[in-house]
């Protein structure tokens, strides 16, 4: 189950293509542009979002595997013609004797980012990705189109599909297992989306302060580090060190305020990093075009294409977005640029239009705008972001009192992000101060993004507009960049307070990633099942069944707070996961739930052969090692009267797997 | 030329120190940990009469054990405690005595007071931890206390009886190894981590290296080449901080 060596080359290799032919097209879309740092960044987003909008467009009228076929015949086109092009015209890296320096940073993130990646499948460090994305893209994989969901399989999921669909495409043309086929979609989404960010505020500003904006965008993080002393931890041990790792990494890099490190996001959920990379793509390409770099109509169509890939894998982009391309009309029009403000429009208004050609929440919005009625708009929370106070966690700051809710210039806000804060109101003075309206881009879209969850209410999930937070976050980080160019390069006078400043800042900003660094290691110390071959051994046999088939997991969760987490060994995980079962259970409050909890949690206590065929389960899937008394007693009766059948028995007993009776299936 | 070569020597002597340093210099490793979800409550006062004592195992040797301890007088005043391990509960055979330490009223809440045993104590179930508090103490002397059974296997004990299930005394096991020692049991144990931490530190290093290399022949290139005798031993005590806490897993 496990991948093999050359399964980690060949999907990176896949997922790499269409990087490739995205770094082609930006080739042509930028006739004028030789800079690989400017070419690369845009293209390589691109290329991200058009792989995912192509995929899921095409997967509804042919098969995945057709689908995926299609689009990697096209990117392996344009990946050679860029390898042809290059020999002839190279594209220029231009980084002078940073080149290493970049490099060896760059090597460091990237393999934070694949360490961060394992841990959320193998390591429970986070449970989104290996319990919701890989799960889809297993399912996706198995065949499951139009996807049923499978903790509710009598009902669609189409949400946030486009990185599972893109994951399972590329597992499908590697013929790799999901894991190693999501951790090379975000190895390669990451490169992208930082490459991105690097294009885009290379052309708004400077190579430095492009390096600058690509390197804080990915250790930026809470200034948690600040709170260390006053940390309720650490008081029964002899080790300072361990003082750092009873808090752990994870809670070192998440907000009071919610928002986290890059580094967090990537174990949470890969699917926000592929929107991310698309995203990136399309912003570097819009701002290429609002200067003389770009061929306007074309541009206009590949970003449209791109910006509906952003939607499809992290729809909460698309406003974002929308909302900053909108907002550089006025600045074209004022400078007498009506051919770049049409077509920024253009593209923004025709991306949000393709989004809607596959399925996906957009389109049921824009369908019934009755079943978006979760979502609701006012202004009596403006200037607040969502806070950790809805949940029953204490904060590292331990004068706060818990609220969910913090202004923007409230004293928690400046004491866990003052760099943003400081970023965002900077740069915009620094454009001021300049006369160059560019340079406010990152601060004014990243203003956007932070007061949205100030308006739009998730009236299901109170907490989940937290994701327009953390893209305010990302965006105030290049923001923070040119604020600390600027400083640096401000001579006046003999003192160099402009340059400690800048310096404060970046320590600000990195200072809890230069102090969770240490403790990588520990993030992938304790795996999450310690009967992993047994679970595996017994995931691999379900899945080598005809799909689909239905469980019960016996323990098993049966709320959604238990299915965020490591019950049982986390069976539940690998079992939906790796062993492609649907388990009628109910999800989250935006599904079905009450459609089936009562059914599953009667037939989990019960195991009656009516509980069980009401909700069609064919499968019992139980942890011998987890069984309370009576449990094991409410199984031993089911087998006595004849109502399930062992049928698979893990090498170490710990995983036992029996047939329903009266099930006909597999 | 000869203070390029004096650097180069200087940095390569530097890397080589530190390293040999944190791989030879033993330092306390913590066996075991306490979460932040178990509840802590003070447990005492305690005394010569009223002794407290702890069942446990050792799931590897040890030679210090710590204990957070509350003294109960003014700022300074300090108490010499003394603990003893016995086999099989109270009253059992004596296994080792600890050396004498002081614990101290501070400002913190408790004080982690670091009991040093003579020899390496065998990994084994069945051991018990005693606390001797010195008669005629002046001030009332406090433990520390974990609710949740935090030890399914241990028990905590108060004047020789066993206390409620589900309570445990807050202790900490370590052992006393240089890295080059504990590598072996990390690498038994923890092959994952061992691999992340090698390859952060080698990366860490080499950002040190190609940091110095470009901010000398980029930014600072008017500068005497002595400056990387500046630079490289912050730059490599960086990558040694990482090197130390990569460890401390």
């Amino acid at each position: 189950m496990i991948a093999q060596p050359y399964e980690y080359a060949t999907t990176l290799l896949m997922a790499a293509l269409p990087c490739a032919a995205g770094v082609q097209l930006a080739r042509w879309l930028l006739p004028r542009e030789h800079r690989l740092l400017v070419v690369g960044g845009v293209g390589s987003g691109l290329g991200v979002g058009m792989v995912t909008f192509g995929i899921a467009a095409l997967v509804q009228i042919v098969p995945l595997l057709a689908a995926a076929i299609s689009v990697n015949a096209v990117s392996t086109l344009l990946a050679a013609r860029l390898i042809w092009q290059w020999r002839r015209d190279p594209l220029q890296l231009d980084l002078g004797r940073l080149k290493w320096l970049v490099g060896a940073l760059l090597l460091l993130i990237l393999f934070i980012v694949g360490v961060e990646f394992v841990s959320s499948v193998w390591h429970a460090n986070t449970h989104e990705n290996l319990l919701i994305r890989l799960g889809l893209a297993a399912h996706f994989l198995a065949g499951n189109w139009p996807p049923a969901h499978p903790w509710e399989p009598d009902t669609a999921f189409f949400y946030r599909f486009g990185a599972p669909l893109w994951t399972a495409a590329v597992g499908l043309l590697s013929g790799a297992d999901v894991f190693a086929a999501g951790l090379s979609v975000t190895m390669v989404s990451v490169l992208a989306f930082l490459w991105g960010v690097l294009a885009a505020v290379t052309l708004l500003v400077d190579k430095i302060t492009g390096l600058l904006a690509a390197f804080l965008v990915a250790v930026a993080g809470p200034q948690n580090f600040l709170a260390l002393p006053n940390a309720p931890f650490g008081e029964l041990t002899a080790s300072s060190a361990q003082k750092l790792v009873d808090i752990g990494p994870a809670r070192l890099q998440e907000g009071y305020v919610l928002g986290e490190s890059f580094q967090q996001l990537v174990p949470f959920s890969y699917a926000l990093v592929v929107g991310l990379a698309a995203a990136a793509g399309v912003g570097a390409l819009a701002v290429a075009m609002s200067g003389a770099h770009a061929r306007l109509a074309s541009s206009f169509l590949v970003g449209s294409v791109a910006f509906a890939g952003m939607s499809v894998s992290a729809e909460h982009l698309l406003p974002v977005l929308a909302t900053a391309l909108f907002l550089t009309v006025p600045v074209h029009l004022a400078s007498g640029r009506r051919s770049q403000a049409i077509s920024l429009v253009g593209l923004a208004l025709a991306g949000s239009l393709l989004a809607l050609v596959p399925e996906g929440p957009l389109a049921e919005i824009a369908r019934g705008p009755s079943r978006a009625s979760f979502l609701s708009f006012n202004t009596s929370d403006l200037f607040t972001v969502p806070t950790h106070g809805v949940f029953p966690e204490p904060s590292l700051f331990m004068s706060t009192v818990p609220k969910p809710r913090a202004g923007v210039m409230d004293p928690v806000t400046w004491k866990g992000f003052a760099w943003v804060l400081i970023g965002i109101s900077g740069s915009a003075l620094v454009a001021v101060r300049r006369g160059r309206a560019g340079l406010a881009a990152p601060a004014a879209v990243g203003l956007i993004a932070l007061l949205i969850p100030g308006t739009l209410r998730d009236e299901l999930n109170p907490w989940n507009t937290w994701r327009f937070t953390q893209v305010g976050l990302l965006l105030a980080a290049p923001a923070l960049a040119i604020l600390v160019i600027a400083l640096w390069r401000w001579r006046r006078g003999r003192l160099h307070l402009a340059k400690l400043a800048a310096t404060g800042l970046v320590g600000l900003a990195a200072g809890t990633w230069l102090v969770s660094l240490s403790l990588l290691p520990g993030v992938v110390r304790t795996l999450e099942s310690p009967v992993l071959e047994d679970e595996l051994t017994a995931a691999s046999y379900v899945a080598q069944l005809e799909y689909p088939q239905r469980a019960l997991l016996l323990p098993g969760p049966r709320t959604f707070i238990e299915l965020s987490s490591s019950m049982a060994d986390g069976m539940h995980k690998y079992a939906v996961t790796f062993g492609r079962l649907q388990v009628p259970m109910g999800f989250d409050n935006r599904g079905a739930r009450e459609r089936y909890a009562d059914d599953y949690a009667r037939a989990q206590d019960a195991l009656s052969p009516s509980d069980l065929g009401a909700l069609g389960i064919d499968l019992v899937y139980t942890a011998q090692n987890h069984l309370s008394p009576e449990q094991r007693r409410t199984l031993d009766q089911a087998l006595a009267r004849g109502t399930l059948a062992p049928v698979f028995t893990s090498p170490g007993g710990s995983r036992v797997i029996y047939r329903v009776a009266s099930s006909n299936s597999g | 030329m000869a203070k390029r070569r004096l650097a180069v020597i200087a940095t390569a002597i530097s890397v080589v120190g530190l390293w040999c340093a944190v791989l030879l210099i033993p330092v306390d490793w913590p066996l075991s940990a306490y979460q932040s979800e178990n509840a802590v409550f003070p447990l005492g006062p305690v005394s010569a009469v009223v002794q407290p004592g702890q069942m446990f195992s050792a799931t590897e040797p040890f030679d210090v054990l710590a204990a957070p301890v509350r003294v109960g007088g003014p700022f300074g005043s300090a108490v010499t405690l003394h603990t003893r391990i016995r086999l099989d509960g109270p009253g059992g055979a004596t296994v080792v005595e600890s050396s004498p330490a002081e614990a101290e009223s501070t400002h913190g809440a408790y004080q982690m007071v670091l009991f040093r045993l003579p020899k390496t104590i065998a990994a084994r179930d069945g051991y018990f931890l005693e606390f001797d508090i010195p008669r005629g103490t002046s001030w009332p002397i406090f433990l520390a206390a974990i609710s949740g059974d935090k030890e399914p296997d241990g028990r905590l004990f108060m004047a020789g009886s066993p206390s409620h299930e589900g309570q445990d005394l807050a202790y900490q096991l370590l052992r006393r190894q240089s890295v080059g020692e504990r590598l072996p049991t990390w690498w038994g144990a923890n092959r994952g981590s061992v691999v992340v931490g090698v390859g952060l530190v080698l990366l860490v290093h080499l950002i040190s290296f190609t940091a110095i290399r470009s901010l000398r022949l980029e930014s600072l290139r008017r500068l005497p080449d002595g400056l990387v005798l500046g630079l490289a031993p912050p730059a490599l005590l960086a990558a040694a901080y990482f090197a130390l806490f990569f460890i401390v897993l």
